[in-house]
């Protein structure tokens, strides 16, 4: 066949969004939109649910500052200040979980709080008093007196998870890491190693596990089956966190357990955003540590987040997702080299911290 | 000339007899009682409740950096209950101010003000933040589990730093010579979160108010307790199963005013179990004058008064000692006491049956029983008594186990028999010095070679004079009876000297005085019936 120039590729019918030099090389780094469209939308009466690793506290943190319900269960005593109870570990995310880094995590809170799951009390010492091991995060600046007080509030707050997955409309999951340490005696998932903020390691009862692609999808699909027996209209956003692993057990570099760790959360979002209903995947990932801002939205530590890379991330959320436009926090009013988890709570820090001091 | 048609239309008309102020002072809580009159058989006078509505008041700013609201100071000095220089109306000591009063029926003791606060503090710290999103945890109460749980402690940290100003408030009043403020408890919430919104404009659920309020007054009754001051709880009678009463509820704030004449009910009760007023001898010479008017017996000078004259004499038997030892046992014949004991280089003995039988009829005779009366403000009795031999000396204290416990507000009485020639008892030669002294009291005597009781915690017997005198007295306690009641004397032997007077017991007495009767008990929580 003689070839007359004529273009018959499937290519020639891309929407913009689907080459690279319009919508990447072409636009400034701050307009880059990596999501064409959404299973569903978010508006003002919904009430959206958060957890995740330290990534998602931004999301909680942007969502109530624009005026979204960000929906709140375990808010803390009214009587204590504010800085207090998110000391305490209230209102940091939905429910006072702290960080959930794992979809195994995840998945079990969901049956410890329907009362489908049971494990050992996973109580350890602490600096400032007993820890939940389920919950270390909330214990860094207060602790409690006695186990019993902690079995109790640990009660409390499980009630208060239950609430939350029968009441939200909307949850948004920020995927963190692969790599967690499970108790030998019942499988139950610590969000953080024994050892260093709390509590001893001991090998004998805590095993290290990374998480496959396959462990991730499976665990995940569990949950959200079970959330949707009581809550079926409860839709997900998935999202991975761009926050680099701070430390390996995989025994590989760093950098290589990091690549795998953020590879295997990213597919094994695309395949539940593809095979579940109402499950989305959110590019906040693509949006930070795309080369087209050549990680100018990292800090100098080359691993948080400025604010500028959380007001993209949360524009684009905003613009993609609901009818209202995102109050950018960053431009003009704080300097660029802010960073933007400066406030958080996040336990790999402490243990980055821990570890570079055990080393000096 | 007397209108016919006047007399005979208000023909009937009759003096319903004097009335008792009692003031309610504070926030909206206290405006059903406004204007209302009680009266019972037992009480010989109608209670009339005057209101003094401050807006606003809240418990918090009772009294701050020191200073008490000034809102309140102006509401006690409208009520004359405080001068306009902020002295207590019923201390001043001119004439004027104290004739006037008296005569237009105005406090002569420390008037009863039931006061009112907190409620405000507790709806809008409390119940506002608690609203809809909370409950709280407290044992044998049920939990709503689709609320946030908050630990009930919190709830008790933030009642006691609310409460604290008003307590402090209250103290301070009670300094300045206001000693008979009583605090109400807050009300008990409406059923209705309807109307309870309606009011507020926002919901908090019945069972979280009522768990709230049941903390907070908890912490009050508890703070009052300590503070000796006297808490109103009306919680179990407006309440069946720990739910307000419908005949109760009114607006979904206040309660019905059928709920406060539960609140007069335990007002009264301990006003008369509980409470007495301090005295002012400052006022001597004032009430004095008040006794000449009341009492047969001239009194021509403040000495007079201070040696109240109740008898010219004194029987011998009411000594019970019949040797010339200080240390002798009660040899009455027919009638042994617990013996004596020597404490504090003090020995004395305990009063013979005919001993306390003189002095009732000494004390409780007509005319003193009147005029003394009038001193008080209210009916008394003498609760306890004990006879001594011996003056103490100087700044010796009366047996600390005989103070420990007591109440300050008892009125502490000592009659004294001062025996001048040093020998035994010689009765023609007997003055008898009634004294009054609370801790709160000063009282001096200027007769030479007797003895006063100076202002102190512990009410200290000194020797004014030179030498020693050899002394008989008795002293004894005055506390306030229903009018109705029979004045009597209640008694102990010193062995037995009461910790508490509110119940005490003779347990080692080995003869019972037929005319007081059997052991008296004596239970603040009630008002003894006739």
């Amino acid at each position: 066949m003689f070839y007359d120039g004529k273009i018959t590729s499937p290519y020639q019918s891309l929407s913009q969004d689907f080459l690279w030099k319009p919508s990447v090389a072409g636009l400034s780094s701050a307009k880059i939109k990596p999501i064409s469209d959404v299973s569903f939308r978010i508006n003002e009466g919904h009430k959206v649910a958060t957890a995740g690793s330290c990534f998602a506290q931004n999301v909680s943190r942007k969502l109530s500052q624009n005026g979204f319900n960000y929906f709140v269960t375990e808010k803390g005593s009214p009587f204590r200040t504010e800085k207090t109870r998110l000391e305490q570990g209230y209102g940091v995310f939905s429910a006072r979980y702290g960080n959930v880094y794992t979809v195994r995590q995840f998945l079990q809170l969901v049956q410890r709080s329907l009362g489908l799951a049971e494990f050992s009390d996973q109580i350890y010492s602490g600096p400032y008093g007993l820890a939940d091991g389920f919950r270390p995060g909330i214990s860094a600046r207060q602790g409690f007196d006695t186990a019993e007080a902690l079995l109790i509030d640990r009660r409390k707050h499980l009630a208060r998870v239950k609430f939350l997955l029968e009441q939200a409309d909307i949850f948004v999951f920020t995927l963190g890491l692969t790599e967690t340490w499970i108790s030998v005696q019942d499988g139950a998932v610590l969000p953080t190693c024994p050892g260093h903020s709390y509590g001893e390691y001991d090998p004998r009862k805590h095993v290290f596990y990374n998480m496959r692609a396959a462990d991730v999808i499976e665990e995940f699909s569990v949950a959200v089956e079970l959330i949707r027996q009581f809550n079926p209209k409860m839709k997900f956003v998935l999202s991975v966190s761009p926050v680099p692993l701070v430390a390996t057990m995989s025994g590989k570099h760093i950098l290589h357990a990091n690549t795998y760790s953020k590879s295997v959360l990213r597919v094994a979002c695309e395949e539940l955003a593809t095979n579940l209903k109402m499950v989305d995947y959110f590019p906040s990932y693509e949006i930070i540590t795309g080369t087209f801002n050549t990680h100018h939205y990292y800090g100098a530590n080359r691993r948080s987040v400025q604010e500028q890379g959380v007001d993209h991330v949360m524009r684009v959320f905003f613009e993609t997702y609901t009818n209202k436009r995102y109050a950018d926090q960053s431009f003009g009013t704080r300097n660029s080299h802010h960073v933007a988890d400066g406030e958080l709570v996040c336990d790999e820090d402490q243990l980055f911290e821990a570890l570079a001091a055990s080393k000096s | 000339m007397t209108n016919r048609k006047t007399q005979s239309f208000f023909a009937g008309l009759r003096d319903v007899g004097e009335t008792q102020r009692v003031y309610a002072i504070g926030d909206s809580h206290s405006l059903p009682f406004g204007g209302h009159f009680y009266t019972h058989p037992k009480l010989n006078k109608t209670l009339h409740v005057v209101t003094k509505y401050i807006p606003g008041f809240r418990a918090s700013e009772a009294c701050q950096n020191g200073q008490i609201d000034a809102r309140l100071l102006q509401a006690l000095v409208a009520e004359k209950i405080l001068t306009t220089e902020g002295t207590p109306a019923h201390l001043a000591t001119d004439a004027q101010t104290f004739n006037v009063a008296y005569a237009a029926g105005e406090p002569l003791v420390s008037p009863s003000i039931i006061m009112f606060s907190g409620d405000i503090d507790f709806r809008s710290l409390i119940l506002l933040k608690m609203n809809d999103e909370f409950d709280v945890d407290v044992p044998g109460m049920p939990t709503d589990l689709t609320k946030e749980i908050i630990d009930g402690g919190d709830i008790e940290i933030l009642a006691e730093r609310n409460f604290y100003p008003l307590v402090r408030c209250i103290k301070q009043l009670r300094e300045m010579g206001l000693d008979q403020i009583f605090l109400h408890c807050l009300p008990e919430p409406t059923l209705s979160d309807e109307m309870y919104f309606n009011v507020n404009g926002y919901v908090t659920p019945w069972i979280t108010r009522k768990k709230c309020t049941d903390i907070w007054n908890r912490i009050l009754r508890r703070l009052c307790s300590v503070e000796n001051i006297p808490f109103i709880d009306t919680a179990d009678c407006v309440t069946v199963d720990g739910k307000l009463s419908p005949e109760y509820e009114l607006d979904g704030c206040h309660l019905a005013p059928p709920a406060y004449l539960h609140s007069i009910e335990k007002f009264l009760n301990l006003y008369f179990n509980a409470t007495a007023p301090s005295l002012n001898s400052s006022r001597w010479s004032l009430l004095a004058g008040l006794a000449k008017k009341s009492t047969k017996r001239p009194l021509t000078s403040r000495d007079d008064f201070a040696a109240f004259q109740l008898r010219p004499e004194i029987p011998s038997e009411l000594l019970g000692i019949q040797t010339g030892d200080n240390s002798s046992t009660n040899v009455c014949p027919g009638l042994d006491w617990c013996g004596s004991m020597r404490v504090n280089n003090v020995s004395s003995t305990e009063p013979s049956i005919p001993a306390l039988k003189t002095l009732y009829d000494v004390i409780f005779d007509e005319v003193n029983r009147q005029s003394l009366e009038a001193y008080f403000g209210f009916y008394f009795q003498v609760i306890n008594c004990r006879l001594r031999s011996k003056v103490l000396r100087e700044g010796e204290l009366f047996s600390t186990l005989s103070q420990r416990g007591l109440p300050e507000c008892l009125y502490y009485g000592i009659l004294i028999i001062e025996d001048t020639t040093n020998t035994p008892m010689n009765p023609h030669s007997l003055q008898l010095l009634l004294t009054f002294d609370v801790s709160k009291l000063v009282h001096i005597d200027t007769q030479p070679g007797t003895l006063y009781v100076s202002r102190s915690n512990h009410p200290q017997l000194q020797l004014r004079g030179t030498g020693e005198q050899v002394v008989k007295y008795v002293d004894f306690f005055f506390m306030p009876r229903l009018p109705n009641t029979p004045p009597r004397i209640n008694w102990a032997s010193e062995n037995c000297w009461p910790i508490d007077p509110f119940h005490f017991s003779v347990s080692q007495m080995k003869a019972v005085p037929e005319w007081v009767g059997s052991i008296e008990r004596y239970n603040p929580t009630h008002i003894e019936s006739q």
